[in-house]
């Protein structure tokens, strides 16, 4: 009983370690806040409506929405668009 | 008294009892690839993570149909939530008593519906994050994450009880999921 309940819990422990370093690898960054508003401020002028500022990969990834259109945007430091991305 | 009357009748002499219909142990395992793949190897904002999103979707909504119309051990009404039996069988495992269970033990059940809810929650916000409403609205993306950390510690919990009864009632129950039969060993 009791070397059953042993190998049970390193089992179980082991799988738990996984998901925990799943979950914390998942998720993205988000940016520095001083950023994010000077992000934000340069595309709500360029018509965007920002929902959110990530960092991904050294990038800013940017969800927003655009003539009613959902829209990924990727920024590199200088904060220039590097790609857009339409989502349907 | 009435569980342990409806287990033994169902026993056959050989000890073994078919359990799982094919549409659970279909809906089971598919789950698991579908659960596994979004959850461990899929990228969040790709396509395809999203079309496994609504297979899970649709497989939840077939399990909880089949939970009323299925084969008798597949219906909630065979393993209603309850509290009562599930501290009995914690007594029952703390004092190293035995009792066998044809279907779902309550323990096991409260762990489907945990699951079942989990999956309801993790679908519907995955969705919303895809509508207009909630596209980059981060608190929708933090509460499907947070439900997908939930899911992913009851799964390891769920194997880990799994094995855990297998090996404590000798009856391989993993096995049973695949085949459908429960076998009873002495």
């Amino acid at each position: 009983m009791k070397k059953i309940l042993t190998s049970t819990l390193v089992a179980s422990s082991l799988l738990l370690g996984t998901a925990a370093a799943s979950f914390a690898e998942g998720s993205e960054q988000a940016a520095d806040a001083a950023k994010q508003d000077q992000i934000r401020a340069s595309l709500t002028g360029q018509g965007y409506d920002v929902r959110k500022v990530d960092m991904e990969d050294g990038m800013y990834e940017v969800y927003a929405m655009k003539d009613g259109k959902k829209v990924q945007l990727f920024l590199d430091d200088s904060m220039k668009i590097v790609r857009t991305q339409d989502i349907n | 008294m009435t569980n342990a009357n409806a287990a033994s009748e169902a026993i056959s002499p050989a000890g073994q009892t078919r359990v799982w219909d094919p549409l659970i142990r279909i809906f089971h395992w598919s789950l698991v690839i579908a659960f596994t793949a979004n959850a461990l190897f899929v990228e969040g904002d790709s396509k395809i993570h999203v079309w496994i999103g609504y297979f899970v979707a649709g497989a939840v909504a077939f399990r909880i149909v089949w939970g009323f119309i299925g084969t008798k051990y597949a219906r909630f009404s065979s393993f209603p939530p309850n509290l009562k039996g599930a501290s009995e069988q914690v007594m029952e495992i703390a004092s190293n008593r035995k009792r066998l269970h044809m279907g779902h033990t309550p323990l096991g059940a409260l762990m489907i519906y945990n699951l079942l809810l989990t999956l309801i929650v993790i679908a519907a916000s995955g969705y919303l994050m895809t509508t207009d409403a909630y596209w980059g609205v981060r608190w929708m993306e933090e509460l499907h994450e947070a439900a997908v950390f939930w899911a992913e510690f009851s799964v390891a919990l769920h194997i880990a009880a799994v094995i855990f009864e297998s090996l404590r009632l000798k009856v391989n129950l993993p096995k049973a999921m695949v085949t459908g039969v429960k076998e009873f060993r002495n």
